[in-house]
């Protein structure tokens, strides 16, 4: 369940929107579900006229105007709607009335201190078809204090949390692991649409971003690919210096009659942070003048200082090389241990950097190979404080995004499936590892991405079935996390390379229920 | 003092406060009296909650429209008593 809170002034606009036909004229039967005892105990009918939003708002705001309240800080309204995911229907309005007193008794909207009145309004599902109710209180209590609203917003969610448990709902795993996405906004995705592009502006950077941080071997090299890529990728100095850069930040070219909207490294992914960046990347003085360079001539616009190697293509040894390695990594991991969510970040980005970088070389609009790189990146989004650096000598994926980075598709066919072989078996492990860790809907989510995205991709390849990695046990995990894929229709092959990791296993599919 | 001290107010606002206002209330009379009748109202809100979970009584819908009314009513004190 996601609340989200808005705060403001109009009680009786607010009321009025919600009992009208909404924004995309997608309100149906707009009805109270449940509300404090003086709004119940006054009104006993439940559907929601514009009348009757009137006669509530004044109800609400009765206290407010007997203080003689003009002004709140932060507003005098006090809104959340708590919304649950598609894939879990609609519930009664008994269940949303229950959730609605839970929620509201939690905040701290009923306590005894300073009882607000608050109601709660439910009009069907939203346009993206999650069902939803609006809880609104006034901020004015019937005492005359105000009611508090320091930290609501973590508040709202550790209630949340707490009320998933105990209504049964779906839990939500990027909270409970700390590993959320980050999410965007309505302007962003109004921009999309009316510069007619597939995705928001963000996603397309984020990948980018991706696949330039991770081809490249050094901080220099990134700037170099990034403005190669097209980006406008400016750095942030330090106060009053103009040789150390602290950050970045990036936007795309605009298209005529729209603003650049840039973006910091953090406000597109977490793991895309400067600091997160360099962490992969030698750390010596000369690598840090030639960035220093690179960012400065990136700053004035000028040209490249001493492009490297992002110009050359990488010659048949390379690849053997950084497959090979790919293969040695996922070795490692076998004995890695489960409980170690940082670990499996840095595979995560790892494999997401190789396919963001392959969907930047030869996808024109973002295909099957953008969609899995977005879905490992996910993996990869742990908070800073959470993060450890990566175990010494471990093998890394990035060579193969150094490869794929140039790679077009056609060319050197064979040596690309071998490679994404590789890759495969590690989103595998990725997999295996989210499920160990108890993370079924992340699992899932993977699961379903080998299953759809993979097979489009290989099916350009010789030796498609050799990448074929999903199993009946992913099947499951996708089922169960309730993506509501359609099942398999095509027998599954094991792969020859693919090995059975039995102390990962569990026994059946009956095992395996998701959280809640 | 006593006055001030049974206001929960300073003896200066409790001075201030009865100059400013001339013979009526002072603005925390006012102001208690109103969290009373908030107060009173949900009492009987609550009451009236109650109620409704009780069906088997005959004379319960009768309490229950006797509740409503005063609830109502109460609403209509707190009008009058608001600053325009």
């Amino acid at each position: 369940m996601i609340p989200n809170i808005t705060k403001g002034d109009r009680m009786a606009g607010l009321l009025v929107y919600l009992a009208g036909p909404g924004r995309y004229n997608d309100h149906v039967d707009p009805r109270v579900v449940a509300g404090d005892p003086t709004l119940t105990a006054w009104r006993t009918e439940s559907a929601l006229d514009r009348d009757g939003a009137f006669a509530v708002a004044r109800h609400l705001e009765r206290p407010r105007r007997a203080y003689g309240v003009e002004r709140v800080w932060d507003g005098s309204v006090w809104h959340c709607s708590l919304a649950i995911k598609d894939v879990e229907g609609e519930l009664s309005d008994e269940k949303w009335a229950a959730i609605a007193h839970d929620f509201a008794d939690r905040m701290g909207l009923t306590s005894d201190d300073a009882p607000c009145r608050w109601v709660a309004v439910r009009h069907g599902a939203s346009t993206n078809g999650h069902d939803h109710i609006h809880l609104v209180a006034t901020r004015v209590a019937d005492n005359g204090k105000i009611y508090d609203t320091y930290r609501d917003q973590p508040k709202s969610q550790r209630v949340a949390r707490a009320l998933e448990r105990k209504h049964g709902l779906l839990r939500l795993e990027s909270r409970t692991v700390n590993r959320g996405d980050r999410g965007y906004k309505p302007a962003e995705k109004a921009r999309a649409d009316r510069t007619a592009s597939p995705e928001i502006d963000r996603t397309k950077l984020e990948r980018t971003v991706r696949a330039c941080a991770a081809a490249s071997a050094d901080e220099a090299e990134f700037v170099r690919r990034a403005r190669g890529a097209g980006l406008r990728i400016r750095p942030r100095f330090a106060p009053g210096r103009k040789d150390v850069v602290v950050g970045y930040s990036v936007a795309l070219r605009p298209p005529k009659g729209e603003k650049e909207v840039p973006f910091g490294g953090g406000r597109l992914a977490k793991d895309l942070t400067l600091p997160r960046l360099r962490a992969d990347w030698p750390d010596t003085p000369e690598a840090a003048s030639a960035a220093v360079a690179e960012w400065q001539a990136a700053h004035a616009g000028r040209r490249a200082v001493a492009p490297g190697r992002e110009t050359s293509e990488p010659g048949p040894e390379l690849w053997e090389r950084h497959t090979v390695e790919v293969g040695e990594l996922r070795e490692r991991l076998r004995e890695a241990p489960d409980d170690d969510p940082s670990l499996w970040a840095h595979v995560a980005r790892d494999a997401a950097g190789a396919f963001a970088a392959w969907s930047n070389g030869t996808e024109e609009s973002p295909g099957p190979l953008a969609a899995t790189a977005r879905t490992l990146a996910s993996s990869a989004q742990l908070p800073a404080h959470m993060m450890r650096p990566r175990p010494a000598g471990l093998p890394s994926a990035r060579g193969a995004a150094y490869l794929l980075a140039t790679a077009v598709l056609g060319r050197g066919p064979s040596l690309q499936a071998m490679l994404l072989r590789e890759l495969a078996n590690l989103i595998k492990a990725l997999h295996d590892a989210h499920q160990a860790m108890g993370e079924v809907q992340r699992a899932g989510q993977i699961a379903v991405a080998v299953r759809t995205q993979l097979p489009q991709v290989t099916a350009g390849l010789p030796l498609a079935d050799a990448v074929r990695v999903a199993d009946s046990e992913a099947e499951t995990a996708a089922r169960l996390a309730g993506q509501g894929q359609a099942p398999l229709k095509a027998p599954r092959t094991r792969p020859a390379t693919e090995t059975a990791r039995p102390d990962r296993r569990t026994d059946g599919p009956g095992d395996k229920t998701i959280e809640r | 003092m006593v006055l001030a001290e049974a206001q929960h107010v300073t003896v200066p606002r409790l001075l201030v406060e009865s100059t400013l206002s001339g013979q009526a209330e002072t603005p925390t009379q006012r102001h208690h009296a109103m969290a009373d009748l908030f107060g009173l109202q949900r009492l009987l809100a609550g009451l009236s909650g109650d109620l409704e979970r009780v069906e088997s009584d005959a004379e319960v819908p009768r309490l229950l429209a006797a509740v409503r009314e005063l609830v109502g009513r109460i609403d209509e004190a707190i009008d009058g008593l608001s600053p325009a």
